[in-house]
């Protein structure tokens, strides 16, 4: 009896310390995958200058133009004034909304390379400000990988060259890839953000995003102006 | 371990403390290691002055096709311990702005020999082609003098703090980086609080909390050990796509030195882990059977 008691406590002692890793690397996992999501845009935030002035970047073809984007702007403005239409490849707006607890860059034009510096903005769609269909999209592991946590009346702001507007979301949205519905010009002003619906076993067809109505729009110059930068 | 009860709550104040163990290693290792005094000792060792310095004169020689000023205007002015004393503002700028949870506030230290060299190339451009010294040109040759402090600024930036603290990446650090030392103390009192529970529950056998302390060490070192050691044997780091040298080589020796302090500490864990089993064994045999000697051979 007390042999076979002694033989049970040494299969316990022996066991406990793989039952106790396994357990932690379980939970180790579970708890590291949403810290791990934001390590990488905080990396890729703090790095990706770093492409705009190397050769290879350049030998792509890609001009790639950062401007200085005014965040809390003091002077007079105006709700109706004069957008500049910025190049391919110009950072011209900066994004803020209570989902993201970071401010992410918004390019003209999209590209792959451009997906790794920022949000960009579809070319073929309308200038922040003007009226119309504002279409922006970014990758969903890096600056959009909060997108689904925005919420009807939430707020988002994009800073731009020439003025600062507001935004709120109105509808949660979610199509297939090909479907061009939220995408397309509309005649009613409205910023569209969307991004690809997150997908473990691959590439997805599937997006996410939100429809946000404008709220505020505050230009810097008034129309007709002559707009400096 | 013979009640089911006492088994189980040791288990569960275990995978906390394994935890608690792994967090609290982590938090004094960033207590030690991401101060500005430590950054600049890794920058200097690194001799990334030399790296910035070519990659200056590098950028300064491209841009003589569009600005038309040669890369010796700049080049003359600037030499490895200005360059070495950029890095170093940009450094502690960055410390500052995270101990007092607010935006980088900098300036680079002045170069007069930099701003003179500016100023003759101008003035002499301005004589030669007989360009008149108006507002404008005043306006143009201020232009090119804070450009020129922006650029070399963001060179000698290798650990590209004002990348994070634009995008607002610094100040989500801040929150933590200023709450460290409270976060200490919380995780080793936790530690405390764990081992005391630990010895309550197992107070009918107070020995066997030795056990339990020994595996949740173990665990927890062999935890932190093992993807530190695979991150520092597969080079893991030298794979990341930053372009600029100076910038790599800060990033990646910080990587790494970090990655082997903590594999070092829970190496030490783990050894720590393994005594205490050890000793349980041991004490534990001799409390089962008291009085036995080894048989006689």
């Amino acid at each position: 009896m007390d042999k076979n008691t002694k033989k049970g406590n040494s299969f316990v002692h022996i066991i406990t310390p793989f039952i106790l890793l396994f357990l932690c690397i379980g939970i180790l996992l579970i708890v590291i995958i949403k810290p791990y999501d934001k390590l990488k845009v905080y990396l890729n935030l703090a790095f990706m200058d770093e492409l705009k002035t190397t050769p290879e970047a350049a030998g792509s073809g890609l001009v790639l133009r950062d401007n200085d984007i005014i965040e809390e702007y003091n002077g007079e403005t105006f709700d109706n004034g004069e957008v500049i239409r910025p190049k391919f490849g110009e950072m011209y707006a900066v994004m803020k909304c209570s989902a993201f607890d970071i401010s992410i860059p918004v390019y003209w034009g999209s590209s792959s390379e451009l997906f790794e510096h920022g949000a960009c903005q579809s070319s073929g769609s309308v200038v922040i400000g003007e009226t119309g269909n504002t279409v922006i999209s970014a990758h969903e592991d890096t600056f959009f990988s909060e997108l689904y946590k925005l919420e009807k009346g939430d707020t988002v702001t994009l800073n731009t060259t020439f003025g600062e507007f507001r935004y709120e979301v109105t509808e949660k949205i979610s199509f297939n890839k090909k479907d061009g519905k939220y995408v397309a010009p509309s005649y009613e002003s409205k910023l569209t953000l969307y991004t690809c619906k997150r997908n473990v076993l691959g590439s997805a067809d599937e997006r996410i995003g939100v429809v946000c109505e404008p709220t505020e729009k505050k230009f810097y110059k008034k129309a007709g102006e002559a707009l400096t930068n | 371990m013979r009640k089911p009860v006492t088994y189980l709550l040791s288990l569960v104040f275990s995978v906390i403390l394994v935890f608690t163990l792994i967090g609290s290693s982590a938090i004094l290792l960033i207590d030690i290691n991401a101060t500005g005094k430590k950054l600049n000792d890794l920058a200097s060792r690194q001799k990334l002055d030399q790296k910035i310095y070519t990659e200056i004169e590098k950028y300064y020689k491209d841009k003589y096709n569009t600005t038309g000023i040669p890369a010796d205007v700049y080049m003359s002015a600037i030499n490895n311990s200005y360059i070495r004393s950029c890095e170093e503002a940009y450094i502690n700028a960055a410390f500052d702005a995270l101990e007092s949870r607010s935006k980088i506030n900098m300036s680079l230290p002045k170069n007069k020999q930099l701003e003179n060299n500016i100023e003759v190339f101008f003035n002499d451009f301005a004589e030669k082609n007989g360009y008149e010294k108006d507002d404008k040109f005043e306006l143009k040759l201020r232009k090119s003098k804070e450009s020129a402090y922006a650029s070399i600024g963001s060179y000698c930036d290798v650990y590209k703090f004002a990348a994070m603290d634009n995008h607002g990446v610094l100040s989500k650090l801040s929150k933590i980086y200023s709450y460290r030392i409270l976060m200490t103390a919380a995780v080793l009192s936790a530690n405390v609080i764990l081992i005391l529970l630990l010895i309550f529950v197992n107070r009918k056998k107070k020995i066997v909390t030795m056990y339990w302390c020994g595996i949740c060490s173990l665990i927890a070192g062999v935890l932190g050990s093992c993807p530190s050691i695979y991150l520092l044997t597969t080079r893991f780091y030298d794979s990341f796509s930053i372009k600029q040298a100076a910038v790599f080589t800060a990033f990646t020796s910080m990587m790494y030195r970090y990655t082997e302090a903590f594999m070092a500490v829970h190496i030490a864990l783990a050894v720590i882990g393994i005594t205490l089993i050890v000793i349980y064994g041991i004490i534990h045999d001799k409390k089962t059977y008291p009085g036995t000697k080894p048989t006689e051979i």
